[in-house]
């Protein structure tokens, strides 16, 4: 066997690797692409445009344009009054949905769980094909919580590591290679 | 310049689309390069792997905290969605029996002799994902045994059937070079 410690790049093979670019940019259209993608994904939104009232260029007498900018001004007032109270109950609502997010997964990591005991109860008595369809189903249901668990966190290597053994078993099983898994990867 | 953090920052919160393209025309040249590599020089799978590592990346960055720098934190993104490309197409297997390794050598035009780049594109998938993140990109067996889950020492094999698949590509047992423009 080889000692492949021992197995060092020449000088010449170095500075070939060295010589191979770094940086490269893909087509122009892709950067659109993504932008297109992470739109439609509800993850950039569009840009806040400020509009500014042009008090100079209202054509009016001064007492016109007095009682204007004092209904303006009142105006402006009640609208930032509004605002604020509307961003505060935005971010109460924000919060709320994130403890409700978090309560959801627990209730159905709960669930889960339950019916994989009451799967492992059954698998002695039952049908040996509905305690396999059912066995698939739960690994249907682990893997795309895996998947999920890596769109949350993509550089995370324990999720990606369940999801790369879940994959390796979906793919050395006939029914992967029958075509018959749904799962839509992100 | 606008600091990578606060344009992160920016996107993560806000979901300024001003602040995404500067980060983007800052990063992707350092990511598309990398991602092309390993996926093996095709174009439109590497622009598409691109995509979902951004995709990857903005899903993801109220994450980021900063620990390292933004660009090594997306391509360790670009790197994993490789990964799943290649996997997802039956390509990937980071363990795959180096001693059985078929090379697929792409044509090359009548007397060319072969350019590097053409080699490592030519290499199996696994192997080939070594060679570049350890002789192209720098990275330690260490740091690639953890980021691909494997084993130091298969990663070592890895590199070592790598290299010499590369060298037997390149023209027997002659030194890697690499044919500039």
């Amino acid at each position: 066997m080889h000692d492949r410690d021992d197995d060092q790049l020449t000088a010449a093979e170095r500075e070939a690797f060295e010589a191979l670019p770094r940086e490269a940019m893909p087509g122009r259209l892709l950067e659109e692409r993504v932008v297109s993608a992470l739109r439609v994904r509800g993850l950039l939104g569009e840009r806040h445009v400020t509009r500014r009232f042009a008090w100079s260029r209202i054509p009016i007498g001064f007492a016109a344009a007095a009682g204007v900018a004092l209904f303006a001004s009142g105006l402006a007032f009640g609208q930032w009054m509004g605002a604020r109270h509307t961003a505060q109950v935005m971010l109460d609502l924000q919060k709320q949905d994130a403890a409700n997010a978090s309560a959801a997964v627990e209730r159905t990591g709960k669930a889960y769980l339950s019916a994989l005991g009451a799967l492992a109860q059954a698998s002695a008595s039952s049908d040996p094909a509905q305690v396999a369809r059912a066995r698939e189903a739960a690994e249907s249901v682990l893997h795309d919580a895996a998947n999920e668990m890596v769109r949350i966190s993509p550089d995370d290597p324990v999720s990606a590591g369940i999801l790369k053994s879940l994959d390796s078993k979906v793919e050395a099983t006939p029914a992967s290679a029958n075509g018959k898994r749904k799962t839509v990867w992100f | 310049m606008t600091p990578d953090r606060a344009l992160v920052e920016a996107v993560a919160h806000d979901g300024d689309e001003t602040a995404f393209r500067e980060l983007y025309r800052r990063h992707t040249s350092r990511l598309y390069p990398l991602v092309l590599r390993i996926v093996g020089g095709a174009e439109m799978d590497a622009e598409d792997v691109v995509q979902e590592a951004w995709m990857r990346a903005v899903a993801g960055m109220s994450r980021f905290r900063g620990d390292s720098s933004f660009s090594t934190w997306l391509c360790a993104i670009g790197l994993n969605a490789a990964r799943d490309h290649l996997r997802r197409r039956g390509k990937w297997n980071a363990t795959e029996d180096v001693t059985e390794m078929e090379i697929a050598a792409p044509p090359t035009s009548h007397g060319q002799r072969m350019d590097l780049e053409r080699a490592i594109a030519a290499l199996p998938p696994g192997c080939r994902t070594v060679l570049v993140l350890h002789d192209v990109e720098g990275f330690t067996h260490e740091e690639i045994a953890r980021r691909l889950g494997i084993a130091v020492g298969t990663s070592k094999s890895q590199l070592f059937a790598a290299r010499r698949a590369a060298r037997t590509l390149l023209g027997g047992n002659k030194e890697m070079t690499h044919a500039r423009p």
